[in-house]
């Protein structure tokens, strides 16, 4: 009895491993057959589609998700036939695959429920029936919510299977019992025979190598897929022959028995020619399709994957990398007393494990980091989707898809990126007619392209439409009453405007992208992300918006600065130099805002002692200096009273109480233990620039506006 | 008859099996041949095969094994694979068709 209740628990974790598995698979499925659109004649591209589809029923048959296994089914007899040359890949296959993939993702999603959503139940009937249609097989009768496999009016009522598990089977965790059971709990299991004849004596016996197998007739009225699925876990690591009994219309091919020999013993065909040697009096014919060895190659892939990734809980990692913080903090504190003490050795030693420990946090830090290409893969099909059902031609180019951020990060960004995409879709680009008009490719390009810049993330959506009608969106923003009429605004300026709250230029409101959800949303979005987001536009050449993104997690190589007692960290990427205060910073020293002359280009400049509402021209130590960082193309100076060269940090978020603070990204512990602040130098560079324009009259009241005072004070 | 049988214990699983094979082999150069099963708490595969195996060792010097009082997690095992207690299949008489 424990030994089911203990079934049952490992079952239900290997149920999570299996959803989780499928979601794989059918990311692989999807890609594979968009692949299959653009080069229809690429066999190993339908072969990963196939295996995908037959993996995801394989698993979900052991894990009794009838309905899975009964959709899939008729999806993969679909996928054989095209493989076999039966069947092309028409426009409506391909219709009809896509749309099945989003139906075997709603099964799973359903799989939990006893019944199952009478919605999706309704829409697999409605599917399969079209998947049949396609192979022009008569549709089978469906009994409502009932696991009944399609097709049973073709189908064997009994299989006889054969089973000889290989040597690592036991060791592997796949003892022949359990699937005994799930034999047992699916159907009947009559006449079952162990095969213990290769079970040597004691003395010759390794325990742990499995030598056993069994014979069965196995009552349920299923297809031999089904009937080998079950095995699907040991495919590779098994004899196995699944033959029908009783079945009077089963031709030749159907009757061929399967065989799967263990590769690292004999060749798969030679076990094959042996066994049905054997098994000559049962006239076993052994058939090696094409696709088993893809199957078993499929397994082996899948193997290999499972080696390659550890699935880690989010926590376990947050900590850890919390704690490698900690460490790099400690060590430098073990360098600074190192210094102190004098002792070259110590030194030594202290420089050692600083550079041991600067490997261990990135290292760590990399874990978190997840390639952003997974997120832009899946824009394939909206971008094939929405183009179909607008009419227009478009291609989509991926670069930097390698182009790593923080897991948390890549989740939040796939919205508004969606947004962005389908907005470029049916917004940006021409209809085909308006693109062969004005002289263009009659196929349009939207390009997804991601890289680091100066320690941030770059993330750029760009399509060659027809770019931004400055003059509509103008009128627009003052019709509702966004800017005054006579308002003068640069270009880029205007662009900027289509981001403001409540502005959408589309006259009407299409299905794609207007409902209601603007690009104010899409640009809150990235600013919850302390990222930035910029529109620049060319009138008939397209469109590009910009999304800037912070590493938050990261570890910056930063540059420690001080104002009176306080320290200040700015990303090293972003100083670009730094210079004695100029003297004009000094002629309005009560402002603590102005310009300055950097080799004859007037620049803003702020000092940073206004950040904790110190007076500007109170008395600060010795000579002050100035520190030209930069943020994009845009230049500011900022004024600190000492400069302590280059700090490598660990930046820690700020608390919840503190988020509001936009000047400030995070805080850092230094290695003699006092805290400095990290300073967020874009945020600093907008507010520079937008408090420094002329005829503003409250620079000083919007500088300070960045720092609460209950925050800093 | 049973009194005479060395009592098996334990989990009769993979984790186990090097161990038992160790003891098993111990009892037969003993030269015991019947087997006394309550106290198996657990039986997996592995397990069973260890009995075969003991079997066949004793098979090898003339023996018979016999079996006693499986515990039910052995009955268990062996209803699985449908064999009676001297692990030959209850259905004997049955061929495969």
């Amino acid at each position: 009895m424990s030994d089911h209740d203990q079934d049952d628990e490992i079952l239900a974790a290997a149920r999570e491993g299996f959803l989780d598995e499928a979601r794989d698979m059918l990311r692989q499925f999807e890609e594979g057959l968009l692949g299959l659109e653009a080069d229809p004649d690429d066999a190993e591209l339908l072969n990963s589609v196939f295996r995908a589809a037959h993996t995801i029923k394989g698993t979900a048959g052991l894990f009794g998700c009838e309905r899975v296994v009964a959709f899939t089914h008729d999806v993969e007899t679909l996928l054989e036939a095209m493989r076999a040359g039966q069947q092309a890949l028409t426009d409506q296959a391909m219709a009809l695959l896509l749309s099945s993939r989003d139906q075997i993702e709603a099964l799973l999603g359903d799989v939990a429920s006893t019944h199952g959503d009478p919605a999706v139940q309704a829409r697999s009937a409605e599917l399969s029936a079209a998947l049949r249609a396609v192979l022009g097989v008569a549709p089978a009768e469906h009994a409502e919510g009932v696991a009944v496999p399609p097709g049973d009016a073709e189908r064997p009522t009994s299989w006889r299977v054969w089973v000889r598990f290989g040597a690592d089977a036991l060791r592997n965790g796949l003892d022949p019992l359990s699937f005994l059971r799930y034999m047992r709990s699916q159907g009947q299991v009559e006449q079952l025979q162990l095969l213990a004849e290769q079970v040597p004596d004691l003395q010759a016996l390794d325990p742990e190598d499995c030598h056993l197998g069994f014979e069965a007739i196995y009552a349920q009225a299923c297809s031999r897929e089904q009937v080998m699925g079950i095995f699907d876990f040991v495919i590779d690591d098994c004899e196995l022959v699944v033959e029908p009994i009783g079945t009077p219309a089963v031709s030749d091919a159907q009757a061929a028995a399967e065989v799967q020999a263990d590769e690292g013993a004999v060749d798969a065909e030679g076990a094959a020619v042996a066994l049905a040697a054997d098994k000559s009096a049962d006239a076993v014919v052994a058939d090696r399709r094409a696709g088993d060895g893809d199957r078993r190659k499929s397994s082996r892939d899948r193997r290999t994957d499972e080696t390659r990734f550890v699935r880690v809980q989010a926590d376990k990692l947050d900590h850890l990398i919390d704690l490698v913080g900690e460490l790099v903090i400690a060590s430098s504190g073990a360098q600074l007393v190192a210094q102190q003490e004098g002792s070259a050795a110590f030194a030594e030693a202290a420089l050692r494990i600083r550079s041991l420990v600067e490997s261990a946090r990135d290292g760590a830090l990399a874990l978190r980091m997840v390639p952003i290409g997974e997120t832009f893969a899946r824009f394939h099909r909206v971008v094939r989707d929405v183009s179909k059902l607008l009419g227009k031609q478009v291609e989509l180019q991926i670069t930097g898809a390698d182009t790593e951020l923080d897991k948390s990060m890549v989740e939040v960004i796939a919205d508004p990126l969606m947004h962005l995409v389908r907005n470029s879709l049916d917004h940006g680009l021409e209809t085909t007619e308006e693109r062969i008009a004005a002289g263009k490719p009659e196929r349009g390009v939207i390009a997804l392209h991601a890289y680091h810049e100066s320690g941030q993330v770059m993330i750029e959506v760009t399509d060659d439409g027809r770019g931004l009608n400055r003059q509509r969106i103008f009128n627009k923003a003052v019709e509702r009453g966004l800017i005054h009429a006579d308002a003068n605004l640069s270009d880029h300026e205007i662009d900027q405007l289509i981001c403001a709250p409540g502005f959408s230029t589309a006259e009407q409101v299409t299905d794609i992208s207007g409902r209601g959800v603007g690009m104010d949303v899409v640009k809150r979005s990235i600013e919850q992300l302390r990222g930035q987001m910029q529109i620049a536009s060319a009138w008939g050449q397209g469109t590009t918006t910009q999304i800037r993104l912070p590493l938050t997690l990261a570890i910056i190589d930063g540059f420690l600065t001080s104002v009176g007692s306080t320290y200040y960290v700015l990303p090293m990427e972003i100083v670009s130099e730094c210079i004695d205060l100029p003297p004009e910073c000094l002629q309005e020293p009560r402002k603590g805002v102005g310009y300055f002359n950097l080799r004859g280009e007037v620049l803003p400049f702020f000092d940073v002692a206004l950040l904790h509402h110190a007076d500007a021209d109170a008395d600060h130590a010795g000579r002050r200096s100035l520190v030209v960082a930069r943020d994009g193309a845009t230049r500011i100076g900022l004024i600190v009273d000492r400069l302590h060269g280059e700090y490598q940090t660990v930046i820690k978020p700020l608390s919840s109480l503190f988020r509001h603070l936009r000047a400030i990204a995070g805080s850092t512990i230094l290695g003699s233990g006092d805290v400095a602040l990290v300073l967020d130098v874009p945020a600093l560079v907008r507010f520079a620039t937008e408090a420094t324009r002329p005829g503003s009259q409250h620079a000083v009241a919007a500088w300070q506006s960045l720092v609460s005072p209950a925050a800093l004070n | 008859m049973s009194q005479d049988a060395v009592t098996l214990q334990g989990e009769w699983t993979i984790h186990a099996a090097a161990t038992l094979r160790e003891t098993m082999l111990a009892h037969v150069a003993a030269g015991a041949s019947a087997f006394d099963l309550q106290g198996i708490t657990e039986m997996d595969s592995a397990g069973l095969q260890l009995l075969l195996a003991t079997q066949r060792s004793l098979a090898r010097s003339g023996l018979a094994m016999s079996l006693h009082h499986p515990s039910p997690a052995v009955a268990e095992v062996l209803r699985q694979y449908g064999l009676d207690l001297e692990l030959t299949a209850l259905s004997e008489h049955m061929e495969a068709a």
